[in-house]
């Protein structure tokens, strides 16, 4: 029953990719939308194909270690400042102003300040993706610690529990799920970042080919590095819901439908 | 310290008080008064419950003794000291069960003696007196269960042996059966009656069900509507060992509820 009801979900799912594909030709062949604006299936699967291992690969991976690199020290810096601020109320007080406005500035408008500063390699889009990550593993990381069940608090003062007991034993296994959640939402938006500062100036990368490629109008190459990056992204998504529920199945539905 | 040294001569004169509170007021911030002069004692090895309406300050109360705050007036002297959050002779069990998601149901349960002994690792005899508890209270085979894999009585059940396997003589109990069927309590009702048969300690247990008080209790105390105060006690003269389920044909259980109902029925019509 079970492995049946996968299999239909398999096969269902790539009816609808196959449907839109299907669309997507024929508009194309009943000559409703030109072309020029949207390629055609056939065309991107050539692409794909022939640029795959010279030019698709090479982008990909300088895109995906980009991301890596920010995601990674999104994870670091956003969950010890995170800490920090819980531990610290004061220091929460003083900063928050300060951490609202420039979480909610378009940080796409950083990019040209840090290719200013980092020029066009690695540094500038790492740069970029950490401003997106850092604040999402911060606020998921504070907001995790301290929406701890108020009685779990009073077990560990009527136990006696020390500040590092408390901290340790209640207080951190508290917010791992949140914690997770941060991170995952971090590690697309890290990609983004990457992706968003190589269309602006890059020297490699998957957005600066789809820059490249749409400034010469090869929308079949446009369209075949798109859906490259949905793939990317999905897989990256996988990844890390796999690493989640390995690390934390036992306890992370229990978190979504606390029972009062 | 003066007071200290006549409530020792009241040791020595009757039976140990373990739980001594006298004249204890208390208001929260602006309010009209929660707890209203409020004195009694709980002796070692006593168990004593008190009854009353909800808002009548006994979990404020409870958490006097236990420390959590502290009262505005009057005195409070547990086991010869002042109150003291996380003091490993008092235990305090609460309405809610308290577990921690993460851990496994016998994880839990060693919970309490790991913060007090400050080891991760519990000695093999604690390890066996979790087992024993959690078959106590019709757990066994569950310790490897985590606590959304169980009933909200399971899971209170878990709480109860928590609160057990800690050393601590005193117990405080804040309605600990409050939100469960009427099934299930009677389950741990019968099951807190085993576990303090067993090594007799001093329970101060708080609750509205008439029923259960005097089931439990060898000592009533019956606490008034806001501002709460003790209005009266009976002594629950049921022999023990009991069975619940036997004291409902008992006609002198009948008769302590119907005095005890009166008593508090005149309090509901002021």
């Amino acid at each position: 029953m079970h492995i049946w009801e996968k299999l239909f979900l398999y096969a269902g799912r790539l009816l609808i990719f196959a449907g839109l594909a299907f669309v997507w030709w024929a508009i194309v062949a009943l000559g409703w939308v030109d072309k020029l604006f949207i390629s055609t299936p056939q065309d991107v699967a050539v692409f794909l194909y022939q640029n795959f291992s010279n030019e698709l690969v090479p982008n990909m991976l300088a895109t995906l270690l980009a991301t890596l690199i920010a995601f990674a020290m999104s994870g670091i810096f956003g969950i010890m400042a995170g800490l920090l601020l819980v531990e610290v109320p004061l220091l929460k007080k003083l900063t928050d102003p300060f951490l609202t406005a420039f979480n909610s500035m378009p940080r796409i408008a950083l990019a040209p300040i840090f290719i200013l500063w980092f020029g066009i390699g690695l540094p500038s889009k790492v740069a970029l993706a950490f401003s997106l990550g850092f604040f999402i593993v911060l606020t998921s990381t504070f907001a995790g610690m301290k929406n701890i069940d108020p009685i779990l608090i009073r077990l560990s003062r009527s136990l006696g529990c020390s500040g590092w007991q408390q901290f340790t034993k209640i207080t951190l296994p508290w917010a791992v799920p949140s914690v997770f959640a941060g991170l995952k939402l971090a590690l697309i938006y890290s990609f983004l970042g990457v992706v968003t500062s190589e269309m602006l100036a890059s020297k490699i990368g998957l957005g600066q080919l789809i820059m490249y490629y749409s400034g010469i109008l090869r929308m079949d190459a446009v369209m075949g590095i798109l859906i490259v990056m949905a793939v990317v992204a999905v897989a990256l998504t996988l990844i890390a819901d796999s690493i989640e529920a390995a690390l934390l199945g036992s306890w992370t539905e229990s978190s979504a439908s606390t029972k009062a | 310290m003066a007071r200290y040294e006549t409530l020792r001569e009241d040791e020595l004169a009757s039976d140990r008080k373990q739980v001594v509170v006298e004249q204890v007021s208390h208001s929260f911030a602006g309010q009209m008064l929660a707890v209203d002069e409020m004195s009694f004692t709980v002796g070692a090895g006593e168990f004593v419950v008190i009854v009353g309406p909800s808002g009548c300050g006994k979990t404020t109360i409870l958490n006097i003794i236990a420390g959590l705050m502290r009262q505005q007036t009057g005195e409070v002297i547990v086991d010869g000291q002042a109150p003291r959050a996380g003091r490993h002779d008092v235990a305090y069990m609460f309405a809610q069960d308290a577990l921690l998601p993460w851990r496994k149901v016998i994880d839990n349960v060693l919970f309490g003696v790991e913060i007090q002994t400050g080891s991760r690792r519990p000695s093999r005899e604690v390890r066996e007196n979790a087992e024993s508890l959690l078959s106590m209270v019709g757990l066994s085979g569950f310790g490897d269960a985590y606590p959304r894999q169980l009933s909200h009585g399971m899971r209170q059940r878990v709480a109860l042996a928590r609160t057990f396997l800690m050393p601590s003589p005193i117990l405080l109990m804040d309605e600990p059966f409050g939100a469960l069927d009427a099934h299930t309590k009677l389950m741990l009702e019968q099951g807190l009656l085993r576990l303090w048969d067993r090594d007799k300690r001093t329970v101060l247990f708080i609750t509205h069900d008439l029923a259960e008080a005097i089931c439990l209790a060898d000592r009533v105390l019956i606490c008034t509507a806001r501002p709460g105060k003790i209005k009266s006690e009976i002594e629950i003269d049921l022999p023990r060992p009991r069975d619940i389920n036997q004291l409902q044909h008992d006609p002198k259980y009948h008769e302590l509820y119907q005095k005890i109902w009166e008593d508090m029925s005149l309090e509901m019509q002021m």
